[in-house]
């Protein structure tokens, strides 16, 4: 079953129920991003922990790779060889060569990499923001609430990409101006998730009995709510850094991300359009390297979904 | 609440998400303009005398808030500027370039309704066994493909091998061209629809009244057609309402693909020029309509369903 769907219903709930709420609390962090916690049912239950720990190796193998690109011997991705312009895959290049005759393989790696850091520092950023404007917004009274929650409307009005296009139309092309730009817009989804999540984990029990105890208010909010009111948070974030890598490349598609020489794949594949007939390998690699990068972290929100949320498992 | 009141309480809030979407692309220009406005217009090579001249002309010199009045005052007589690189009015050129848009979007919507609800009306149905893990990886894969990497996958296989569909939307409003492009841009919001319209249907499915239906004699494909469909109409075309935005950002990229003639194009080349109003301005444009959209789709299903107003009052 679509789990965020039943997740943010419930954590709707103490929240105005119209429009631009509870559906764009479920939509924001899929549709607006551009993804969607969607698994039509289908669990068994023996393969759930599977999938999610298959899919978190192979988020770490790309991490690794990202992290190691610089160390490994390959050509230069950015020096231009006019002597081997857009040459198939061989031995010497095993992805092929660009129509600037540079290794693609070397290329793909190293743009890997750029996704990678613009799709976790955005997704960072705007993680960190939205949780501290949410805390800030709970503990700070009513009114404090609603400025920092209409305000979280106004920016979830703003489709991601439309609000990224236009700060860097305005801030200028560049790796760092991406992260920012997708962050600015992205933040809300965390705020509203977490502000739930928050709400309803203060009114629990175990916190009442805390403090009873005499907990003071920072060791209750530290020990018992803050950890308690995380787990709701894995799976937007993991499928939020499939959003932001599908938004970096997309907007390096439309020459708004990051800068050349820097290598991008919406880059790669927009000096690869109309290059499929004669160099397939110029917009399959890039092509597939992407999807499957956003692959990985809507499986890892998926199956974090489920493995978080027993009652789910059940309604499917 | 009384319907009236609902309404003028979605109307008051749309207006105040409109005016801090004005306030927040005030401030993006305002902060992260590198430069000012009079900079950007003549160049690095104009006199300061010129430069002078303009600044005051702009209101440049004058503090922030003065600024900010100025920028209110001129939207609200419809001025969104002047294009710094066509010298023409930023409303004019984006009137010329929004039909195309448009017209694009409108046909995404259609497609991604009729086979979202679709899919998501068959997977509702029963449980099938094989069907279920290919939807799922179907729309894991939807959602994670790349608007420009489809639509180049599409564009090889239908018009290049094939050659029974144009390869560019270009060249007159013949439906033919709309195909691929519309496909292109509607893939992953169909996945997010019949998702929504899976979970929603099967929780709906459960409901006593589907069970008196049944007794009636109606079949579970009747029973889901004649009552259970018309409860999810609500929620599924309020995410469809939400879809729009995502796909007024999405079709920016895919019109790049197929030259289509709308505001991607437009916008993509003023970007390049740094052409910071006319990039403003259209994303100030689309926002205002998604907005404006929500609300009435809003207000609408609160008017046919009770339910959402009573909803409003008990939450504030």
């Amino acid at each position: 079953m679509a789990g965020w769907i039943h997740e943010s219903e419930q954590a709707s709930r103490p929240m105005a129920r119209a429009g631009l709420d509870a559906a764009s609390e479920m939509a924001a962090a899929g549709a607006e991003l551009g993804v969607a916690n969607t698994n039509f049912g289908y669990d068994s239950p023996r393969r759930k922990h599977h999938t999610l720990i298959f899919a978190i190796t192979l988020a770490a193998i790309l991490l690794a790779i990202s992290l190691i690109v610089p160390l490994l011997p390959l050509a230069d991705p950015v020096e231009p060889d006019y002597d081997r312009i857009a040459e198939a895959p061989g031995f010497e290049h095993p992805l092929g060569t660009d129509l600037h005759g540079r290794d693609e393989l070397s290329r793909v790696l190293w743009a890997i990499r750029t996704s990678m850091i613009v799709g976790v520092a955005a997704t960072g950023l705007a993680l960190t923001a939205g949780m501290a404007a949410a805390t800030v917004a709970v503990y700070g009274g009513r009114i404090t609430d609603a400025i920092f929650m209409r305000t979280a409307d106004v920016f979830l009005s703003f489709p991601v990409v439309l609000g990224a296009i236009a700060i860097m139309a305005v801030m200028g092309p560049g790796r760092r101006n991406v992260f920012i730009a997708i962050a600015f817009f992205g933040w809300p989804i965390f705020a509203r998730v977490f502000r739930s999540s928050l709400i309803s984990i203060r009114e629990k029990t175990y916190i009442k009995a805390a403090k009873v105890l005499g907990a003071g208010e920072s060791r209750i909010f530290f020990r018992h709510v803050l950890p308690n009111s995380i787990p709701p948070l894995i799976s937007y974030t993991a499928v939020a850094t499939g959003g932001a890598i599908l938004a970096e490349a997309g907007l390096s598609f439309i020459n708004l991300g990051v800068q050349r020489p820097d290598p991008s794949l919406g880059m790669m594949l927009s000096e690869s359009m109309g290059q499929f007939e004669p160099a397939p390998w110029l917009v399959i690699v890039p092509g597939i390297a992407v999807t499957l990068m956003v692959l990985i972290f809507i499986l890892i929100g998926n199956s974090a979904t489920r493995a978080l949320n027993p009652r789910i498992k059940k309604a499917g | 609440m009384p319907t009236t009141r609902f309404i003028f309480y979605r109307l008051l809030q749309m207006l105040l998400v409109l005016f801090g979407t004005v306030t927040v692309l005030f401030f993006v220009i305002y902060l992260l303009v590198p430069g000012d406005a009079a900079q950007a217009a003549l160049g690095n090579h104009a006199t300061p005398e010129a430069l002078e001249n303009l600044r005051r002309e702009l209101g440049l010199d004058r503090p922030v808030w003065v600024q900010y009045g100025i920028y209110l005052q001129h939207l609200a007589q419809f001025d969104l500027g002047t294009s710094q690189e066509l010298q023409r009015g930023v409303g004019g050129i984006i009137l010329e370039y929004l039909p195309a848009t448009i017209y694009l979007t409108l046909a995404a919507l259609t497609l991604e309704t009729l086979f979202g609800v679709g899919w998501g009306m068959l997977m509702a149905l029963r449980r099938w066994p094989r069907l279920e893990a290919l939807s799922s990886v179907t729309s894991a894969l939807l959602l994670a493909l790349p608007v420009f990497f489809l639509g180049m996958l599409l564009q090889y296989v239908f018009a290049s091998r094939l050659g029974i569909l144009p390869i560019s939307g270009t060249g007159g409003w013949n439906p033919l061209n709309l195909v691929l492009p519309a496909i292109t841009l509607a893939a992953a919001q169909t996945a997010i629809i019949a998702a929504v319209t899976q979970s929603s249907l099967s929780q709906e499915m459960d409901k006593p009244y589907i069970l008196a239906a049944r007794a009636r004699g109606l079949t579970r494909a009747q029973a889901m057609l004649k009552h259970g469909l018309r409860n999810v109409s609500g929620p599924v075309v309020t995410i469809l309402a939400i879809d729009l935005g995502t796909l007024l950002g999405g079709a920016m990229i895919t019109e790049i693909v197929f030259s289509w003639p709308g505001m991607g194009r437009m916008v993509y080349n003023a970007a390049l020029f740094r052409d910071v109003p006319l990039v403003i301005g259209t994303v100030l444009v689309l926002v205002i309509i998604f907005v404006v959209i929500n609300t009435i789709v809003d207000i609408l299903y609160g008017w046919l369903d009770p339910r959402v107003r009573a909803g409003e009052q008990a939450n504030g």
